[in-house]
């Protein structure tokens, strides 16, 4: 084996490789860094903390499913700090072995996400989805074991990997499909659009104590960028997570959180970075 | 060849054993009649598919070991069962007080049934609970008036909102009129005999898997996780393949609904809470001084500062938010539908003056329902 450079750095992903996931590691760490995938998001997280890679890259946000609650809950549970964020655009191929034609498909293996994303696509062709765990795993499935009359939904670069035929590209009903990249641990070096802060908090049970928090944003002129509730595991109380535009060193916004801190009971800042 | 007065004495013989079947048949019958009131007091499913699925089977395999027709005995077994669901449904006619209908989704011994059993078991009156495939459907039969309450999670502290169920609210017709919050408690099942070291599968519903991950990762590391619809359904699954090679992650309700062992408990690193709503056609009349909450749904154009104003608009009226969750929704990339409590009644002063001011800021906006605060809910 050749003697990895002690410069080169290792980026964690969930999936196989030809995973979503590792596109946004490419996008966002180039194609220098060596890209290791993880079973699990807590398996990524756990590599981060004790250092068995340099950074994760883990989505949090999809365009059209919704946040990614086990990471939200992940990033919660673990001291590490949010690096950088990335939009990136999910193109969904539907892939299968060479000589399986469009119309004999019967199933599709993928990711949950991934099926719900091709939902109205997979309703018309009357195709049944089955759940895999992810669309790297649903296209090595295919590939590997050629069950009958089955494909799969993965990405393009999935179907080169596995030598498998892209049916038809392009298989999401909304042509809005953009995951939310976050990465943990070393921040990519790179030039940045704009800068943000992500907070966690919790506040007390009592009216208007939630809008002192946000109030100590809009009365500086910050723009609160989002805002969710998360049910904690101890029922039923909520923790919240803000995003708010700008960096911390920017005074205002480190004036704005320490004000937040004072109206709530705790209050974390997960992160303030760049946004690819 | 028979002779004519062999031939009355089979005939006999014929009569004989028809009076058998019939005096079996009324026991049968009689026997319903247990079971319709045992269902009614204890909650349990009234007309279940997956068992008169699971009976059938029982009734072809025994009916080829006995050299009858599998099929022409299920035809006649088929019409026994719509006799004995008949009979128990004019018992509960019969009744003095009419027993509550109530769906949930899933198959017995799911998350939701569970849920249902602890609310309404005991219920004076009776309860019938009915198990749906599908929560679209159970929501219609709400609607058309077939069900009287439908209880339906709507929020899990691992998944989050649960986006089908804010679906079937925001299409109007029901209310929220009540919550509960009730804790998943996973155990680990398979067929007797069946041992940990032996599993090579694991079957559940994805979300409970990941639930479980710690545990499958570090106790059997050896085993392959299967996804399927849901835990009951996977327990199910577990019982016809017959094959102790294979588990399911589900309730203990399961394992005794589905004749399984526990293999294994404190299958989550820390216990999961799902909060469950009770969903009606008419709110539910509160008492004054009730602590409340009331359930909104909006839509809000995705632009700088519509958030703040909101807020802003909410908390001066003295409005207290006390969840707020956004979606995207699909095919409206720069709209978002958000998911809110706020405390008190939807029809107080303040809430009603609080919905018209933000009304303007919303190209949506419904009430889905004022119900009183669970116990445990700080929410």
């Amino acid at each position: 084996m050749a003697e990895p450079s002690s410069q080169q750095r290792r980026v964690a992903f969930q999936g196989e490789h030809g995973a979503y996931g590792e596109e946004a590691l490419r996008a966002l760490y180039g194609p220098e860094v060596e890209a290791v995938p993880y079973p699990t998001f807590r398996a990524v997280f756990e590599a981060v903390a004790e250092g068995r890679a340099d950074a994760g890259v883990l989505p949090v946000e999809s365009s059209l499913g919704g946040p990614v609650t086990e990471n939200v809950d992940l990033l919660l549970e673990h001291d590490l700090e949010v690096s950088s964020e990335l939009s990136l655009r999910i193109h969904h191929c539907l892939v299968a072995p060479p000589g399986l034609a469009l119309e004999d498909v019967e199933r599709v293996l993928s990711h949950p996400q991934a099926l719900a994303q091709c939902a109205g696509y997979l309703r018309r062709l009357g195709i049944q989805p089955v759940a895999e765990a992810n669309t790297a795993i649903a296209a090595r499935k295919v590939a590997e074991e050629a069950p009958p009359r089955t494909a799969a939904i993965a990405s393009r670069v999935s179907a080169e990997l596995y030598g498998l035929t892209v049916l038809e590209e392009g298989v999401e009903d909304s042509p809005d499909n953009h995951t939310r990249f976050i990465t943990v641990g070393a921040a990519p070096p790179r030039a940045w659009r704009r800068r943000k802060t992500a907070l966690a908090f919790t506040v007390q049970n009592e009216p208007g104590a939630l809008y002192r928090v946000l109030g100590a944003f809009s009365g500086r002129g910050l723009e609160v960028s989002r805002l969710e509730s998360r049910p904690q595991r101890r029922a039923w109380e909520y923790v919240w997570c803000l995003d708010v535009d700008g960096a911390l060193e920017d005074p205002r916004v480190r004036e704005a959180v320490e004000a937040a801190q004072a109206a709530c009971i705790t209050l974390r800042v997960l992160g303030s970075y760049g946004v690819a | 060849m028979t002779s004519p007065l062999d031939l009355d004495a089979l005939r006999t013989a014929i009569e004989n054993i028809d009076e058998e079947i019939l005096d079996a048949l009324r026991r049968r019958m009689d026997l319903a009649d247990d079971v319709a009131r045992s269902k009614l007091a204890t909650a349990a499913p009234f007309r279940d598919q997956r068992r008169e699925d699971l009976l059938l089977r029982r009734i072809r395999t025994r009916a080829a070991e006995h050299g009858l027709d599998p099929h022409e005995v299920e035809r006649f077994w088929r019409l026994v069962i719509d006799m004995s669901v008949a009979r128990q449904q004019a018992l509960v006619t019969r009744l003095d007080t009419t027993p509550l209908r109530v769906g949930y989704p899933g198959v017995e011994g799911s998350y939701s049934h569970l849920a249902a059993r602890l609310r309404y078991s005991g219920r004076a009156g009776g309860v019938l609970l009915t198990g749906f495939d599908h929560t679209r459907e159970l929501v219609e039969a709400l609607r058309r008036g077939e069900m009287d309450l439908a209880l339906l999670p709507i929020e899990n502290t691992t998944a989050g909102s649960m986006n089908e169920t804010y679906d079937l609210l925001a299409e109007g017709g029901v209310v929220i009129t009540a919550e509960l919050v009730s804790q998943v408690d996973h155990r680990l099942l398979g067929l007797p005999g069946a041992k940990l070291e032996g599993l090579r599968e694991v079957i559940s519903h994805p979300q409970a898997l990941a639930q479980c991950e710690a545990f499958l990762r570090e106790k059997l590391p050896w085993a392959r996780a299967v996804p399927d619809a849901d835990t009951g359904g996977a327990a199910q699954k577990v019982r016809e393949r017959n094959d102790v090679t294979v588990a399911a992650i589900a309730s203990e309700t399961a394992a005794q609904r589905f004749g399984l062992e526990v293999l294994a408990r404190g299958l989550q690193p820390e216990f999961d809470y799902t909060r469950f709503v009770e969903v009606g056609r008419e709110p539910t009349p509160l008492a004054p001084g009730v602590p409340c909450k009331t359930s909104l749904l909006m839509v809000l154009e995705h632009k700088p500062g519509t958030l703040g104003e909101m807020l802003q608009r909410l908390t001066l009226r003295g409005v207290n938010l006390s969840k707020l969750e956004s979606r995207p929704i699909p095919g409206s990339p720069w709209q978002y539908r958000f998911y809110v409590d706020v405390e008190g009644h939807a029809a107080s002063a303040p809430l009603t003056a609080a919905l018209e001011d933000i009304r303007p800021l919303t190209s949506f906006l419904r009430v889905l329902g004022t119900y009183g605060r669970a116990e445990g809910s700080h929410g």
